[in-house]
């Protein structure tokens, strides 16, 4: 990421910050997805986590983004709501190395 | 130079506001109806965007649309093509056809997702909008 953004460190924390603390609404929206089975929504929700998590190199997060949005393409709930489940641990763990390699702070808690 | 980002994703959002704001004054939509109403009341109030990054996949009105709806709205007015503003999709769609039908609609350039300082910089220059770096 800091490559991308030509080493600026100061910008490369402060979209991570965003990142992180955005991405809980995100996973709220898919979980209100979940429960009105609506799989346009889930869709679109899947497709933007992928794009932003993308700008972060938050790869693992890509690749469960671009699964989720392929099983709500083929409407196959019961597959979308476990990768939802491994996205949300995702998060955590994305969160936990970027707390323990001093990009976020440490008090900042938003459980995924 | 005056540039609207167009972009439902925060985090994209944040990042390309904080690259283009050394080259310009950056405004924002969040949907494609914004998008074609922010740049019908640039264009009424006479100072039009010079530059538009437009991601696809948006709430409302989807990117393409909107790109569509720009080079029409640019046509009614007599702005001959190649003439107008200067839009580069941002997106994290790769698919052939999606970029075929973003430039048969007349975008002027395609960068796929994660953004990236360098490739946007470089796309600027290419289309005339910031300086050559002197060697």
């Amino acid at each position: 990421m800091l490559r991308r953004v030509a080493d600026d460190r100061e910008l490369a924390q402060m979209v991570v910050s965003a990142f992180s603390s955005d991405i809980g609404n995100r996973l709220d929206e898919m979980d209100l997805a979940i429960t009105n089975r609506d799989l346009a929504a889930m869709c679109r929700i899947a497709h933007t986590v992928k794009g932003a998590a993308s700008n972060v190199s938050a790869d693992t997060l890509v690749t469960l983004a671009r699964l989720i949005e392929a099983g709500a393409e083929l409407g196959d709930w019961k597959y979308v709501v476990e990768r939802v489940q491994d996205l949300k641990a995702g998060v955590t763990g994305y969160r936990e190395v970027l707390r323990t390699r001093g990009w976020l702070p440490t008090n900042e808690e938003k459980p995924a | 130079m005056k540039i609207l980002v167009v972009e439902d994703d925060f985090t994209s959002r944040l990042l390309l506001q904080k690259l283009l704001a050394p080259h310009g004054e950056v405004h924002i939509a969040i949907n494609g109806r914004e998008a074609i109403a922010a740049f019908r009341m640039a264009r009424e109030e006479g100072e039009p965007y010079q530059l538009i990054c437009l991601d696809i996949v948006i709430p409302e009105m989807d990117g393409q649309a909107v790109l569509q709806e720009i080079r029409r709205l640019e046509e009614g007015e007599g702005i001959a093509r190649g003439d107008g503003v200067k839009i580069i999709i941002t997106t994290v769609v790769q698919d052939p056809l999606a970029i075929m039908n973003a430039f048969t609609h007349q975008c002027e350039a395609y960068l796929v997702k994660p953004i990236d300082k360098g490739k946007l910089i470089e796309t600027l220059r290419r289309l005339g909008l910031v300086l050559p770096t002197k060697p």
